[in-house]
């Protein structure tokens, strides 16, 4: 039995601080606990401020924070370039058409192997 | 910290410890990592215990998910009301399997078998040790009590975390919670040092 990954650590990660939720909104540069409540409950998504913000605040990269959010984003786009560099493949160009698919498939490659 | 690479395939569980008027819980993902603790006061009427149990419970059996919420069968003080107890855990049950959650019950005998297997005779020195293998609830940890002063309020933490990780022990992970609790400083000390 495997748990599903969540969507983010936030509340972990304030626990071990030590912090309270209105300790925390305020270092985020709101008037109350509302809005950090809310993230860790996963009811609103911060802006990228906000969780750039956390990022400082933990020490954490975002990508971390937001684990099962990040999950999520990593799977749809991995599945869209796919979707791209099969679309390229089949297309037929010629001149400099060609080369600019043939440097975006390169791209891709190089993008899978890193 | 999280570490990344362990989390998709780690196991997260419930544990729970319950008093007549309050209970403790701890979030596990994986015998190493805690996600959440702390204790929800269920300080009501008995003939509304039932419905004020199920609420403190359900915001984390949805917030947590977990593949199974542990507790201990028989914590029946001599402080503690029995019939509370057992409609809580009636509560607490249901309100398990309604979120098709998996709940399981862990002998009070077979949870000290396994302290006293590592060394931890009495009640502080399991919390000595969940509060070295959890530097986050370290500070929570008290010194040992008197017989007249009453028991701490963050107790019931460390007492869902004994179980916890007992469960971990018994059914998961039984080699990555002993050489966890292998590396313990207490572990490593004399007893005569740990209860001191």
């Amino acid at each position: 039995m495997q748990s599903q990954i969540l969507a983010n650590y936030l509340r972990t990660y304030r626990k071990r601080s030590g912090l309270s939720q209105r300790e925390l909104g305020l270092l985020l540069g709101y008037t109350n606990r509302g809005q950090a409540s809310r993230h860790e409950q996963s009811k609103t998504s911060p802006p990228l401020a906000i969780a750039l913000a956390y990022e400082v605040i933990y020490r954490a990269p975002v990508s971390t924070l937001f684990l099962g959010m990040h999950d999520g984003v990593k799977t749809t786009i991995e599945k869209r370039l796919a979707a791209m560099e099969e679309d390229l493949q089949g297309r037929s160009a010629k001149n400099s058409d060609a080369e600019s698919i043939a440097r975006r498939l390169e791209w891709l490659m190089e993008r899978r192997e890193h | 910290m999280i570490d990344n690479a362990e989390l998709p395939t780690a196991e997260r569980l419930l544990a729970l410890e319950i008093r007549s008027q309050k209970m403790g819980f701890v979030v596990f993902e994986g015998p190493t990592r805690l996600l959440d603790w702390g204790f929800r006061s269920h300080a009501h009427p008995t003939r509304r215990l039932r419905e004020v149990v199920a609420k403190r419970v359900r915001p984390l059996l949805f917030r947590y998910g977990p593949s199974a919420v542990v507790m201990r069968r028989d914590n029946h003080y001599s402080s503690q009301n029995p019939a509370r107890l057992r409609i809580s855990l009636g509560a607490i049950r249901k309100e398990a399997n309604r979120c098709a959650v998996e709940f399981r019950l862990l002998r009070t005998k077979s949870r000290k078998h396994f302290f006293v297997q590592v060394g931890c005779d009495a009640k502080h020195q399991v919390a000595q040790l969940i509060a070295e293998l959890f530097e986050e609830i370290s500070w929570m940890a008290q010194p040992k009590r008197k017989a007249w002063h009453s028991e701490s309020y963050h107790t019931v933490i460390f007492d869902a975390a004994a179980t916890g990780l007992v469960s971990f022990a018994t059914e998961f992970n039984p080699d990555a919670v002993r050489e966890l609790i292998a590396n313990t400083e207490s572990f490593r000390r004399p007893l005569d040092d740990v209860a001191r």
